[in-house]
């Protein structure tokens, strides 16, 4: 296809890739004002606009604290802060792909930014506590010790220490769950796709295939097998994608216009003429197949070469992105429950 | 135990009843209807149209004094029109106790179908034409789409033909 419909897919996938990362605007406010408060705060602040540059999920609530919770909060934010994007053209990404990025951006984005800011907030929300327990006892012993500074200076080293205790515990807790939230953005395998990298050995084979202009990797294991295409009858009635009924080995495959399923948005009637499809890709052992027009290669990679997506979102039907090719993997048992269903790319399982 | 053996053939038998279908195509693709149903093939007539008529009405024809209205096949099978030619055809077939004529592109043959040869249509349709495939089967590696004609139309449709 066109060197344009090539770039397409690129950002398309670097959209994909990158969604995880997306910030509340909220958020970016807080941290705004959370950067003029503290000289150190704007160093580090800078720090994480450098790497990528946008915000990182910095919770504003601690950055108004004291300095050794701003510390303590800098470290939580490390790990989060970790995954690098690749450079996006966001301007050409949302005039070519206007309809995907605004659901991506409700949904996944969304759930993503929202679970993973909730539970960094639930844990500020108690480091937070701990610090208001704190201070109001330290203002009442300030004042009670205004007579008696022997007593004051007693009193307040045991609550420096008991303070300075209660915060290790509620930062190291915090580290934990930061621990936990960086899994969540997609460093090791999700939930959504467990089933499938369990299947999968550390170096599995996946065959690349082109659909006008987009390439799509299936995992060989979930490969039935490949079709040429010979005559498609054409059914009545059926949804846009669904392209016809080509008998193989005395049963009906149900054929699917995989531009037309896959990216709906962009498949015009222009895009669909010039499409020219010469093989199908049979699902597993299923009676459905994916016309494509071209097939890449078939080659080995390792799990980690895959960022595999965390949430099924609008897009169950894909496993991830294969980082060096820039392409998606299809979650195939996904992809048949979807197309058993007549659902169509966007929509979700249930 | 033979009995029992004969009784079960008998009932398999009967579920692998051998049917007759008249095929005819629309838009390079075959379809079969029940030849129980086909009353004659006609060649292209003069159709006059109905003012006021549904839209998947063409019109009506005069079949040896009777007025048989004709359904415009292809729109309801969601397809293009075309042009009339040599090979248009006018099945008349009764259905819903009503006489009807359908337009279609040819009329190919008539052929025998057994039960056990006839799969189920993909059940990926929502729109009002999924409704009418009764199955599909598959011969000399054609598909054979076979269509349930009771259920080309409707029921307010088929009340509606019958008022025109």
């Amino acid at each position: 296809m066109s060197n344009s419909a090539d770039d397409a897919v690129f950002d398309y996938f670097s959209l994909l890739l990158s969604e995880p990362e997306r910030e509340e605007p909220e958020q970016e406010e807080l941290q705004k004002e959370s950067a003029s408060s503290d000289e150190h705060e704007e160093k580090h602040g800078k720090a994480t606009a450098n790497q990528d540059g946008r915000t990182t999920r910095q919770a504003p609530a601690v950055q108004r604290q004291t300095q050794t919770q701003i510390q303590a909060q800098q470290a939580l934010s490390r790990p989060v802060i970790t995954q690098a994007a690749p450079p996006l053209n966001k301007l050409a990404l949302e005039q070519l792909l206007a309809p995907v990025t605004e659901i991506e951006t409700e949904t996944e984005t969304e759930t993503a930014t929202e679970t993973v800011t909730k539970q960094e907030l639930k844990t500020l929300e108690q480091v937070k506590s701990v610090i208001v327990e704190a201070k109001p006892a330290q203002v009442e012993i300030a004042t009670q010790a205004k007579p008696l500074s022997q007593v004051k200076e007693k009193i307040e080293e045991k609550l420096e220490t008991s303070a300075s205790i209660k915060q290790e515990e509620a930062v190291a807790e915090k580290v934990e769950l930061a621990t936990t939230l960086q899994t969540q953005t997609g460093a090791t395998p999700p939930g959504v796709t467990e089933q499938l990298i369990e299947q999968l050995d550390e170096e599995f084979q996946v065959l690349f295939f082109k659909v006008a202009g987009l390439t799509l990797a299936v995992p060989l294991v979930s490969l039935g097998g490949i079709v040429k295409v010979e005559r498609i009858n054409h059914i009545m009635g059926r949804p846009d994608w669904y392209l016809g009924v080509q008998t193989h080995r005395d049963s009906q495959l149900n054929v699917v216009d995989s531009g037309a399923w896959v990216m709906p948005e962009k498949y015009d009637e222009k895009l669909a003429q010039s499409v020219d499809y010469q093989y199908i890709v049979l699902l597993e052992n299923s009676n459905w197949g994916l016309a494509c027009e071209s097939l890449v290669n078939s080659v080995k990679i390792l799990k980690s070469e895959v960022n595999w997506r965390s949430k099924a979102g609008k897009r169950p039907w894909l496993a991830g992105v294969v980082k060096e090719q820039m392409c998606g993997i299809l979650h195939v048992q996904a992809l048949i429950e979807l197309l058993n269903l007549g659902l169509g790319s966007q929509d979700s399982i249930g | 135990m033979a009995d029992a053996k004969n009784v079960a053939a008998v009932a398999a038998g009967k579920d692998d009843e051998v049917l007759q279908w008249v095929t005819f195509r629309l838009d390079n693709e075959t379809y079969g209807i029940n030849v129980m149903q086909v009353q004659e093939v006609l060649r292209y007539t003069e159709i006059a149209p109905v003012p006021g008529a549904p839209h998947y009405v063409l019109g009506i024809i005069n079949l040896r004094g009777n007025v048989v209205t004709v359904i415009d096949t292809r729109s309801r099978f969601g397809l293009p029109s075309a042009e009339v030619d040599d090979s248009t055809r006018i099945v008349i077939i009764e259905a819903e106790k009503q006489v009807i004529g359908i337009l279609v592109d040819s009329v190919a043959e008539v052929v025998y179908l057994r039960g056990s040869e006839i799969d189920n249509a993909p059940n990926v349709g929502t729109e009002e034409s999924a409704k009418f495939i009764q199955g599909v089967s598959n011969r000399d590696n054609e598909l054979l789409i076979l269509v349930d004609l009771d259920k080309l139309l409707s029921d307010e449709e088929w009340m509606e033909l019958a008022q025109l």
